[in-house]
């Protein structure tokens, strides 16, 4: 009896241990969730790309390494259609949660349009300046400084410096600008 | 036929022997009425005397038939009394007395007084001591001896300041009736004068309006005091009316005026709607109020004035003069001491925030005055505090301005303007961490009063060093009161006023750091300043012969460029044309700095969001440029053949972290010339850098 409790116990060790070592890891779960998402918006299926950044928001935290890009992801992917609210929530979130992020300005780029849009002019003012102090410029042989980001969508950001102004760039197309 | 003609020639004899006994009594009544008094004057002065408890003195007494009695050059006297102007002194005084009375026995009894060109010291001979009062009182009861009396004044004269043989004074004319049943009415006019005593010809100018204040009283004398059924005051558009009583030595008062048209006159300013206003009032329940309580619909109406007086021997207590003006509540207690010197302590408070036609940006929640001094001799000492409650930014603010005057006193120019002069007048300022304060001597101001809604004035003083001159205007039409201000300074101490202009300069405080900052030199500037339609300032300063000591923007330039020395700069001439625009947004539109070290020149703008943009021209020469690390290697580069580097630059940004761009120029473009694309990279990141090294600190 004592031997068969013995074996029963290490048939389940050994088990289990092959279910652990033989399933693929939580963070190899959410990279693969997160590749595939990337690929769908490089191939441009930006609403399946959508869904699996939607669903790594979902399932993780912000433990999750794929999280910031995941809620920049989303927060673009509303602004793309035209869900100004959600983008709005999106990107605050991002913001917050994230406030030393370099993509940062990106981010209040977009909360700067969404602002501007709806004629806020007390919060589209606190955006721009808060864009305006992010960087602080020595300019003493350029004309600008240049930020760039691939975001998960895929599109190319472009944020430039200037001693005056701030443009920002999607895909090569003027997005804002801050004139000081 | 003889008979007749006897007795028609003796007739007219008889009438006219007659005729003649009559006069020869008259003259003879009028020779012994007049001896009597002449002979009996001493004892009259002194009977008057007991009645007054003060020394009466009369020139001479006539008497004039059939019922005149003429007092010339009656005066009350005192033992210290300036020669020739004596407390209390009248030119002709005419009793008319009744024939009837006099022939039924019934004793002398007045039916009419007429001063003529009564004079009063209102500070040595204040009338309305209770002991003056009642003696005046008791005298008019025993000539008139229960009889209804008239009483006129003519060209009666209240002195106020006399300054040599100017006498600045408040002139009344009046006409009092005492009838049966002991009731008063009195009509009459007071005004403003000011006036040369002692001239050949004597000419008195009134100084506030070509109009006077006509009033009118009605009441009663009643046992303990007197009840006063109406007040009317008159003036222009100005109405005031007023009913309460005198009992016990309080007075107690309750009315409302108004003046009318006083927000229609002049041009109607952008943002203000006289006609919202007048729609508003409408629609108010004042409007259903009868015209007596003086309401006026686009008028300034005081209403609900409540007051209650008390007088007290050689003292005057105010313990309650409320009123609202528009709906804004003010009150005001206090008192007046007359001894030696007079004494004054007094308190006044308002609520303005309550006026629902304020239109300010930064609502004055709560305001109150403390006020007290002395008066000597014309002079006037006092010190004051003023707390005001501010609404700015959501948050409140309290603001404490304090003042000290010292041998202020007042008078009248010729063309009718109200003169102050102020040995000392020291103001103080404290809001939240900010304050500053402002020494000045023998200030001189120059009042225009005549407008019953703007006032101007002129002035001019002496202040650390320098002087001071400028005009003002205030529109009071407005809540709170439009201002206008321009004045000049001339050879002021720097040194004195920086942290004055510095503070006053509110976002400079936004700058990193504290305001170590000192400005040495020679001030001279010209500003202005507007409260209407935003709070402006603009104006020009020009510093000479100076240094700057610490001063922000050359902390941040000794840092940037590794040159400590620029921490401290001498210099010849500072040049700037300025503006503060809502004390939040300031500009220097124009800067020059002219120093041996140093040559600045451009402009630095703080703008909204707090954000600045400046391009400066900076030229330094070479020896200092040789201590910074910075630029040693790029001094080799260059050459020896430049005695001094210019930079020209461009700063935008937060001013806690400053962007900043070389522009093009001579140095530029020799260095660009010399060093490879890759080392410029490099340099411009080592520089950004220590740039935000300097920013983190």
């Amino acid at each position: 009896m004592r031997i068969f409790k013995n074996r029963f116990f290490f048939l389940v060790i050994v088990l289990l241990s092959f279910c652990v070592f033989s399933c693929p890891g939580y963070a190899e779960v959410q990279k693969a969730l997160f590749d595939d998402a990337v690929e769908s918006a490089r191939q441009g299926n930006i609403e399946y790309a959508f869904m699996g950044f939607h669903s790594l928001l979902k399932k993780y935290t912000e433990a999750c390494p794929y999280y910031k890009d995941a809620l920049f992801a989303a927060g673009e992917y509303h602004f793309l259609s035209n869900g100004y609210n959600d983008a709005e929530e999106y990107f605050t979130r991002y913001i917050e949660a994230y406030p030393n992020e370099e993509k940062i300005p990106f981010a209040l780029a977009y909360l700067l349009k969404i602002s501007r849009n709806a004629r806020d002019e007390v919060i589209s003012s606190a955006i721009e300046k808060k864009i305006i102090e992010w960087e602080q410029l020595t300019l003493l042989f350029s004309e600008f400084k240049e930020h760039k980001y691939i975001s998960p969508l895929y599109r190319k950001h472009t944020a430039m410096y200037f001693i005056d102004r701030i443009e920002f760039y999607i895909d090569g197309k003027l997005f804002e600008k801050i004139q000081f | 036929m003889g008979n007749y003609s006897k007795k028609s020639n003796s007739k007219p004899l008889i009438i006219s022997v007659a005729v003649t006994i009559v006069i020869l009594i008259f003259l003879v009544a009028a020779l012994a009425t007049g001896i009597f008094f002449s002979t009996h004057k001493e004892v009259i002065e002194k009977e008057v005397s007991s009645y007054l408890n003060q020394e009466l003195s009369i020139g001479s007494i006539h008497y004039f038939p059939p019922c005149f009695i003429i007092l010339k050059d009656v005066s009350i006297s005192e033992d210290d009394a300036a020669a020739g102007h004596p407390p209390l002194a009248v030119e002709r005084i005419t009793l008319v007395f009744s024939l009837r009375e006099i022939i039924n026995k019934k004793g002398l009894t007045i039916t009419k007084l007429y001063f003529i060109k009564p004079k009063v010291d209102f500070f040595k001979y204040p009338l309305f001591f209770k002991e003056n009062v009642e003696g005046i009182i008791a005298i008019v009861n025993l000539l008139a001896k229960g009889k209804p009396i008239h009483i006129v004044m003519e060209d009666a004269l209240l002195i106020l300041d006399r300054k040599g043989q100017s006498v600045s004074a408040v002139s009344l004319t009046t006409r009092l009736k005492v009838g049966a049943g002991r009731v008063i009415s009195s009509r009459g006019k007071i005004d403003m004068v000011s006036f040369l005593e002692g001239g050949a010809k004597k000419e008195i100018s009134p100084v506030l309006s070509t109009q006077p204040l006509q009033y009118a009283f009605d009441g009663a004398i009643a046992l303990d005091g007197l009840a006063i059924d109406n007040i009317e005051l008159t003036k222009g558009d100005f109405h005031a009316s007023l009913e309460g009583k005198l009992k016990q030595n309080v007075l107690r008062l309750k009315g409302g005026s108004s003046i009318e048209n006083f927000y229609d006159m002049g041009i109607p300013e952008p943002g203000r709607s006289v006609e919202f206003a007048r729609n508003l009032r409408h629609l108010l329940l004042y409007k259903r109020l009868p015209r007596k309580s003086g309401f006026s619909p686009g008028g300034l109406n005081i209403l609900d004035v409540n007051c209650v007086i008390n007088f007290a021997s050689r003292k005057i207590g105010i313990e309650d003069f409320s009123f609202s003006v528009d709906n804004m509540p003010v009150q005001l207690a206090g008192d007046i001491t007359f001894e030696d010197k007079t004494f004054f302590n007094m308190k006044f408070s308002s609520i303005p925030a309550r006026n629902p036609a304020n239109r300010s940006r930064d609502k004055i929640r709560k305001l109150d005055v403390y006020l007290k001094g002395q008066i000597d001799e014309g002079k006037t000492d006092c010190i004051s505090n003023l707390y005001v409650v501010r609404i700015a930014n959501k948050q409140e603010v309290l603001h404490k301005i304090a003042t000290e005057i010292t041998g202020a006193s007042f008078g009248f120019s010729p063309d009718r303007r109200l003169k102050l002069f102020m040995d000392g007048f020291f103001l103080s300022s404290k809001s939240g961490d900010d304050s500053y304060s402002l020494d000045f001597k023998n200030v001189n101001a120059l009042f225009n009063l005549l407008n019953s809604r703007v006032k101007f004035v002129k002035f001019d003083s002496e202040i650390y060093e320098g002087g001071l001159t400028g005009h003002a205007a205030m529109d009071l039409g407005y809540i709170p009161f439009k201002t206008n201000v321009n004045f000049m300074l001339e050879d002021v101490n720097a040194r004195q006023l920086d942290t004055l202009l510095l503070s006053l300069v509110k976002p400079y405080r936004k700058l990193p750091g504290d305001l170590p900052g000192r400005v040495e030199g020679t001030f001279d500037c010209e500003i202005s300043y507007v409260s209407y339609p935003r709070s402006t300032v603009k104006g020009k300063v020009n510093i000479t012969d100076g240094y700057l000591d610490n001063v922000q923007f050359f902390i941040w330039l000794a840092e940037f460029f590794s040159i400590p020395s620029l921490n401290h700069v001498e210099f010849k001439k500072i040049f700037s044309e300025f503006s503060v625009l809502d004390e939040d947004r300031f500009s220097f539109e124009t800067i020059k700095l002219d120093a041996t070290d140093i040559q600045l020149d451009g402009f630095f703008k703080l703008q909204e969001n707090d954000l600045v943009s400046s391009k400066l021209s900076l030229s330094l020469p070479r020896k200092i440029l040789a201590g910074s690390p910075k630029f040693q290697l790029l001094l080799k580069l260059v050459g020896r053949d430049i005695p001094s580097l210019g930079f020209d630059f461009q700063l935008s940004g937060s001013p806690k972290a400053l962007n900043f761009k070389w522009l093009e120029g001579d140095f530029k473009k020799r260095i660009e010339k010399i060093l490879p694309g890759f080392i410029e990279r490099g340099i411009e990141r080592k520089i950004e850098t220590a740039v935000q090294s300097i920013r983190t600190q």
